[in-house]
């Protein structure tokens, strides 16, 4: 049980050490233009990178000495123990869909679909309700924007019937 | 009385008829948007900020400020009716506002919280017209390398007062400073961070991870860790009007507010937590009827909601004067200054006076549109809390990836959203907070740029950091703000032990 619990916060302590690595890497491999003078572009990222490894590493020492961080409460009820990876795929996946979506169908499309999918995987259990309210949605933010704001919004397929 | 005909100035261009209206607009979005629950004034303000562009800057501005102070006012609501503060601002008015709620008295609550807002933020604004200038005067004297210690501490001290973990707050700010530095640098040209791509080398947009910050890790978080438990909101019941007797017993908390609430705000002291809690205290202690305080009492609505507004237009003055945001809301303004070619710092003020008097007339009146319109429409705001929640997370996300990409049109910057809501998401899960990240990603390259400028005038010798008086000065301050916590944990731990 605490082992298991401690899995997930020594992968976000290491991965803090991995972006300082990361910083630290590129940094010495970093092309300084000639001309850049006595204080170039390097001295900052390296202090950043250094500053990042030493909270890594003291993040580490917390862990192991039983320190560990409390995830923060929400405003949406209590918080569970164990993290519910299905609705978090769920609205994660529906995220990813909209960048694959925006220009090849259109913002229309793009945002029905990630709007779908999120309240679905929040629980939305009327599917046609669900659907016939993230169109409309769409429609009124893409009209609203694009002819209403000047803001313009990629058609996409949809842009034929314009 | 320099400062005061410049306002006056200030008001002459800010007051036309189509500038209230664009007014009147951002007052009703920023309330709408506050109101929601989750979404903080920060949040509000950056997802609402693409509405602005398209608008001349003094409507800009105008609506801006407008907008402001609306999704303060509507996260207050929030507080009251459904005892979910949207930020830590309105803990406090979550605490004692809902008791005032449950005991019929929302209308009371609603009319304190916004009457103490109006004055708290007019105060407030009054000051900040009277000593940023004056800061700002002095700011010029000030030499690279004190910015670079004030930008020290300032980190540092939103790093350690936020959270309950010092040493997560400076992971949150590391990552920040990294992001910072993606991109080209503006001094030599290298490049940094890019990994090949030519999209990275502008760097990555600020209000891009803001939004996704907040909103997209939000979603995936209350998706994977709470529970679908439903909420209680409050029926409003009748007008949001005070008795006399209520008013009695609020102005005096609304000046202590004011007062503990505006220097909190000027000095970076980690945001509005501080100053609501020390209003409540303070109000708590004073009080005849102690007693009543947990079970609704009305000073500790109107003392805290006061505070919380005056800290919010103290921040103003550090960042105008000397260009140094010192909360997420802070950080959310400077941004959107910038997105309206003005730079805040000590050469505003001379460079575009016109400006910064337009933006304080500004806020004057989004100040009080918001006091004629929320107290009759509050029945309205009210209802927007009945939004069932799969569709509220719908509208959120699906807000925040068009604000990602109608930034540049670009999908790169959806891709670099996502990523930021999995950060939002890892530390929301591991009690990280927020707010230093935004701090370093904006203070980052600002502080690189000042100890730059101080080491290339010294020659690289880096003594030249805590050369002047001034910089020793901040050194032992910042010094104190690193020791302070850790001494006072060491003896609460010695405490327990016996």
């Amino acid at each position: 049980m605490k082992s298991k619990k401690i899995g997930g916060e020594l992968a976000f302590a290491g991965s803090l050490l991995i972006l300082g690595l990361v910083v630290l890497y590129d940094t010495s491999k970093m092309l300084v233009p000639p001309g850049s003078g006595t204080v170039g572009p390097q001295i900052f990222p390296y202090l950043v990178s250094g500053f990042v490894i030493f909270i890594s590493l003291g993040l580490f020492l917390q862990i192991f000495r039983g320190n560990l961080g409390t995830p923060e409460g929400t405003e949406f009820g209590e918080v569970v123990e164990k993290t519910d990876f299905k609705s978090l795929a769920m609205v994660a996946g529906s995220m990813l869909t909209y960048p694959l979506l925006i220009e090849r169908a259109g913002f229309i499309i793009a945002t029905s679909v990630a709007f779908f999918g999120v309240a679905f995987a929040y629980g939305a259990k009327n599917l046609l309700k669900n659907l016939v309210i993230s169109v409309i949605f769409s429609l009124i933010v893409y009209f609203t924007f694009s002819k209403g704001l000047n803001v313009g919004l990629p058609a996409g397929i949809l842009g034929i019937f314009e | 009385m320099n400062s005061f005909n410049s306002l006056m100035e200030g008001f002459a261009s800010a007051l036309t008829l189509n500038n209230l209206l664009f007014g009147l607009l951002g007052t009703i979005l920023g309330t709408l948007v506050g109101v929601l629950p989750g979404i903080g004034p920060a949040l509000a303000i950056a997802l609402l900020l693409p509405i602005t562009y398209s608008v001349s800057p003094a409507s800009a501005l105008i609506m801006f400020a407008a907008i402001y102070y609306g999704a303060m006012y509507g996260g207050s609501t929030t507080s009251i009716l459904l005892n979910t503060p949207g930020e830590s601002g309105s803990v406090i008015t979550a605490l004692e506002g809902h008791q005032m709620a449950k005991r019929g008295r929302a209308g009371s609550a609603l009319a304190t919280a916004a009457i103490g807002s109006f004055i708290a933020g007019t105060i407030a604004t009054l000051i900040l017209a009277f000593t940023a200038p004056s800061l700002a005067e002095w700011a010029f004297k000030v030499t690279a390398a004190d910015f670079f210690a004030l930008m020290l501490i300032a980190f540092t001290t939103v790093g350690t007062l936020l959270g309950n973990s010092m040493l997560r707050g400076m992971a949150s700010l590391g990552v920040g400073l990294v992001i910072g530095l993606v991109g080209s640098d503006l001094q030599s040209g290298a490049v940094r961070l890019t990994f090949g791509s030519l999209q990275a080398i502008d760097g990555i947009e600020t209000v891009t991870v803001i939004v996704s910050l907040f909103a997209l890790g939000e979603a995936l978080y209350i998706a994977g860790r709470a529970k679908a438990t439903g909420w209680s909101i409050i029926p409003m019941k009748g007008k949001a009007i005070m008795t006399r007797q209520d008013l009695k017993r609020s102005w005096r908390p609304w000046l202590r507010g004011t007062a503990i609430g505006f220097p909190l705000g000027v000095i970076p002291a980690g945001g509005s937590e501080v100053p609501t809690f020390l209003s409540y205290a303070a109000e708590k202690s004073l009080s005849k009827n102690k007693d009543e305080f947990g079970k609704g009492a009305i000073e500790g609505v109107a003392g805290p909601e006061a505070a919380n507004n005056a800290n919010a237009a103290g921040a103003l003055v550090p960042l105008l004067a000397l260009g140094l945001p010192t909360s997420a809301t802070a950080a959310v303004i400077l941004v959107a200054l910038q997105t309206y070619n003005i730079q805040p710092g000590p050469l505003l003020f001379t460079t575009n006076p016109e400006i910064v008097w337009t933006l304080i007339a500004s806020l004057f009146i989004g100040n009080t549109l918001l006091l004629l319109l929320n107290l009759p429409l509050v029945r309205v705001w009210a209802k927007l809390l009945n939004i069932p929640r799969p569709y509220l997370f719908s509208g959120i996300t699906a807000f925040a990836l068009m604000g990602a990409y109608v930034a540049n049109n670009a999908i790169f910057d959806l891709w670099i959203a996502l990523g930021v809501g999995v950060i939002g998401f890892a530390f929301r899960r591991f009690g990280v907070p927020i707010t230093p990240l935004i701090i370093g990603l904006i203070l980052g390259p600002m502080a690189e740029l000042q100890m730059r400028r101080s080491l290339q005038i010294s020659g690289g010798e880096f003594s030249a950091l805590y050369a002047t008086s001034m910089s020793k000065i901040l050194y032992v301050i910042l010094f104190l703000v690193i020791i302070g916590p850790l001494v006072w944990n060491f003896k609460k731990k010695l405490a327990l032990k016996k």
